[in-house]
């Protein structure tokens, strides 16, 4: 099939619209409503096309082709239309370009000078809109809109939460929340993106820097294992805002809240900005040199009782760097799941805990099961593939938790369970209720990474694994952090190197927290937040002789226990390459200079690998890492472990930690819009074998500190008993160990 | 045969003369030079000086930090940051302008969307030392205060 466009012959195919064809061969027609990602309302007419034969102007955004059409976008009927829809859109449209945000880069500027003309006819007063605070990552200016239902169509089409909508008719006409609350999605940001003026702004950004003065480098995300490509834009070496950068494969034009406004945290003042030594009792400013010196002196002395913990947030090079330095100082313990207890499955885990399919091929599955995640909350950009799977696959979704949450696609089913009735969930075959799929049908059970954090995680993993196996499903498993894949590959773990290679003389009842260690190494870990078991941590930082942190920001725990402190940049200080969900090394550079003395962490490790007689550079370790990750081949995520014991269930009462997104990492911990926006009402459910009514006040004893909880609501009958309580403060996961008193 | 002539025509002192003509004839009219610092010659109403930072007759600053002057610049001489005042309004906190930088080209005052920037008839200063020649935004708003009536004559006369 044939159209032309402007007189130039173009091919096209069937039900393409005529901006379609437009943007493939680069032929410009100006638009306010369409986007290629949301459906056509063709409610601006900027679009407006000269079409032959056709007696009035058409929409291009609209209109479908048909052979031999011949199409004018800017003969005199075109641009008289174009030129008559842009005063109109003006009328309303305050001209405070001067101060408004989105100068420079707006699309209604852009256009007004391409196709607008200089005056205007409308002589009356302009109408002005009050607006609405929307929460605190969104800053609305609603007399700028121009009604383009961008945002609206975003958040019922793509987020799933509608939350803007458009009330009122005519000059009355207004975007709005329905009720007088701020945007809770996680991908509320991208309405800032959308606003094609400046109605919509990121909070943040706020009149801090004119967009032609940024500068645009790309990276990658760090907070969630999908690995989001993003833009930052800097201006005099200060992050201004950040922005996605389209990848067909990840996060498509989106991005969550954590991604886009996860950055605020890294000028937090917590920041470690000096190499720290104890000396007399007192942490003191030091410089690298003595701090690797005494580093060494320590590793000498008690190398054999030594446990190094690191984050899963970090590069592949600082986990390569970070492994091989310990390991040839005789360190044998090395893990980067903090938040894990039980550890019986990690001999039969995969190399790589991987998605398993691409994220693109989501669309096409029959039965997705989700086990323990929150997709939403927790991974915003797969949630938009599930709701297109549901949208155009009528893919069946169905959801095992141990808690209650909302997801914004369509759930065929919600389990609430407890930890042991999610590990039998699917072995007690008389039951009713199961979930029955057909083996000829495609099935995916995804395991979220708050599943890991359960006492019982082997067994289930094991059940699953049988169960995937049984109905040919593919099993997801999906990291804690940006890296977990990476980390598993690097062979930050006791019992494997790099590749997957095994270690010999590996015990089965290795526990992480339990034995007693002479040096403790933690790697941008808070022990606060990031351990299964605060109170386990603490006590083991109290007992060991010597503590060494690497760390980016101080906390009490470390104030208090550290011996040496490596000051850490952040990951936007930083260059690495992190290994996403889906096996894919991405690299991305350093954004900003580290702030004050603080250091890379692979360019501290590098040094520290160099004084044992190495000649690594940060281009041979990439090397090596692309060779170790090549030479890795996974056939399934299967875990099937034998003899494995089942878990009792009298150990019922159990503190189920729920996981929480918005502070899953240290700088997120510090985002201060993020936490007031999304993390504000967070509960954790606690199953009780009394019966509370919800005026009861719980008192929770944890060793001796206690903790003062009102029950906010009775919410599920599975199990039995379970209160939810909402927990005050910002970072969640203090509470976070089990095997817990209860007084009622 | 020319050499002699001209050492005639030189012991009367000819050339002298000339030159006293000329001076004779400007004798009797009136001088165009002026004695600066006591007379000045006048100023257009477009005179390119010093700069200033005006206010409004509340008292309030016009600037709203657009950074417009910055991007036309062509000298690069404007520097500027702007913040979130508390009022929710667009404020600069950091206004500079080098002086040694700036070419009076006047760019910046076209470029005002609220005339805040203006270039004063003011071009009699100096500077005693070096880093003087960045004028802050204190300095450009204490010249704004001092010259806003003769800013408010000059725009007048330029409209007609």
């Amino acid at each position: 099939m044939h159209i032309y466009i402007n007189d130039t012959k173009l091919d096209v195919n069937e039900n393409e619209t005529i901006i379609q064809v437009a943007d493939r061969n680069d032929i410009h027609i100006p638009r306010f409503c369409y986007h290629k990602r949301l459906s056509i309302v063709a409610s601006c007419r900027m679009c407006l096309v000269d079409i032959e034969n056709v007696k009035y102007p058409q929409p291009a955004c609209s209109t479908i082709v048909k052979e031999g059409m011949r199409i004018n976008t800017n003969n005199r009927t075109a641009e008289a239309a174009q030129k008559n829809t842009m005063e109109f859109l003006l009328i309303n449209h305050p001209l405070d370009c001067p101060v408004c945000d989105q100068a420079g880069e707006c699309e209604l500027q852009d256009v007004s000078l391409e196709h607008g003309d200089y005056k205007s006819t409308y002589k009356e007063l302009k109408r002005t809109v009050i607006d609405k605070n929307i929460g605190e990552l969104v800053h609305t200016e609603m007399t700028r809109c121009i009604h383009c239902s961008r945002c609206v169509r975003f958040g019922e089409e793509v987020a799933g939460i509608k939350e803007l909508g458009m009330t009122g008719r005519g000059e009355e006409t207004k975007i709005e929340t329905f009720i007088n609350e701020g945007l809770s999605s996680q991908l509320s940001g991208n309405v800032i993106d959308l606003c094609p003026v400046g109605a919509l702004n990121n909070s943040l950004y706020k009149y801090s820097a004119r967009t032609w003065d940024l500068k645009q480098m790309p990276s990658i995300s760090s907070n969630d294992c999908l690995g989001s490509n993003i833009f930052y834009h800097t201006y005099k070496d200060d992050i201004k805002r950040c922005v996605p950068k389209e990848d067909e494969e990840i996060n498509l034009s989106w991005l969550s809240d954590n991604d886009r406004f996860g950055y605020e945290g890294i000028k937090s003042e917590d920041r470690i900005l000096h190499p720290l030594i104890r000396r007399n009792e007192n942490l003191e400013k030091t410089d690298f040199n003595s701090l690797t010196e005494k580093f060494s002196e320590y590793l000498e002395k008690y190398s054999s009782g030594s446990c190094a913990i690191m984050s899963a947030q970090s590069s592949c090079e600082e986990m390569f760097l970070f492994q091989d330095f310990l390991r040839n100082k005789n360190v044998k313990k090395i893990d980067h799941r903090s938040k894990e207890c039980d550890f019986r499955y990690q001999k039969n885990y995969p190399t790589i805990p991987s998605f398993d399919i691409k994220l693109i091929d989501i669309p096409s599955l029959d039965n997705i099961i989700i086990v323990g995640a929150n997709i939403s909350k927790e991974f915003p950009i797969l949630s938009i593939y599930f709701r297109d799977a549901h949208k155009n696959n009528s893919t069946n979704i169905f959801s095992l938790s141990t808690y209650e949450f909302e997801e914004n696609f369509p759930l065929e089913k919600s389990e609430i369970l407890n930890s042991q009735e999610l590990e039998n969930y699917f072995t007690n075959s008389n039951k009713e209720s199961d979930i029955h799929l057909e083996k000829s049908k495609k099935n995916l059970i995804l395991i979220g990474p708050a599943v890991s954090y359960l006492c019982n995680y082997s067994n289930i993993l094991n059940n699953f694994s049988e169960y995937a196996k049984s109905i040919n499903a593919n099993l997801a498993l999906l990291g804690d952090q940006a890296n977990t894949s990476g980390a598993w590959a690097m062979g930050i773990l006791p019992h494997r190197l790099p590749g997957g290679v095994s270690i010999d003389g590996q015990e089965d009842s290795y526990e992480l927290l339990s034995d007693k260690d002479d040096l403790l190494i933690i790697y941008n870990l808070e022990p606060e937040y990031d351990f299964s078991d605060d109170n386990r941590i603490m006590d083991k930082l109290k007992e060991s002789k010597v503590n060494i942190f690497f760390s980016s920001y101080m906390t009490e725990s470390i104030k208090k226990y550290a011996d040496i402190v490596f000051p850490l940049s952040t990951q936007v200080e930083s260059s690495g390459s992190y290994l996403n969900t889906n096996k894919k090394l991405q690299h991305y550079n350093k954004i900003i200079n580290p702030l004050g003395e603080s250091r890379e962490g692979a360019d501290i490790l590098l040094s520290l690998c160099n004084t044992m007689g190495n000649d690594y550079t940060y281009n041979s370790i990439r090397e090596k890492i692309r060779k170790i990750l090549a030479e890795i081949n996974i056939s399934n995520n299967y875990v099937r472990i034998k003899n494995l014991k089942k878990t009792n269930s009298s150990d019922s009462l159990e503190k189920m930690i729920i996981r929480n997104p918005n502070s899953s990492n240290p700088t997120l911990r510090r985002c201060n819009s993020i936490i007031k926006t999304h993390d504000n009402d967070d509960y954790f459910s606690l199953p009780l074998d009394k019966s509370v009514s919800s005026n009861n006040k719980i008192i929770f004893n944890e060793k001796n500190n206690q903790f003062k909880l009102t029950i906010k609501q009775k919410v599920h009958s599975k199990p039995v008993n379970a209160v939810l309580v909402k927990i005050g403060g910002t970072h969640k996961q203090k509470i976070g160990a089990y095997s817990t008193e209860v007084d009622l | 045969m020319n050499k002699i002539i001209k050492f005639i025509k030189s012991l009367f002192f000819l050339e002298i003369l000339k030159g006293l003509k000329i001076t004779g004839r400007k004798l009797s009219k009136k001088p165009i030079t002026i004695q600066y610092p006591e007379e000045k010659t006048p100023l257009s109403s477009r005179f390119r000086g010093l700069h200033a930072l005006r206010k409004y007759p509340n008292g309030e600053e016009r600037c709203i930090g657009c950074k417009l002057c910055e991007a036309v610049c062509p000298a690069l001489a404007i520097s500027m940051d702007t913040e979130v005042r508390s009022d929710n309004t667009r404020r600069t906190t950091k206004y500079e302008i080098d002086l040694f930088k700036c070419i009076y080209c006047g760019f910046c005052e076209e470029a005002c969307p609220v005339d805040a920037i203006v270039e004063t008839s003011i071009f009699e200063y100096h500077f005693e030392r070096r880093k003087d020649s960045v004028m802050n935004k204190i300095d450009l708003l204490k010249i704004g205060d001092m010259y806003e009536k003769e800013e408010l004559k000059d725009r007048e006369k330029n409209k007609s």
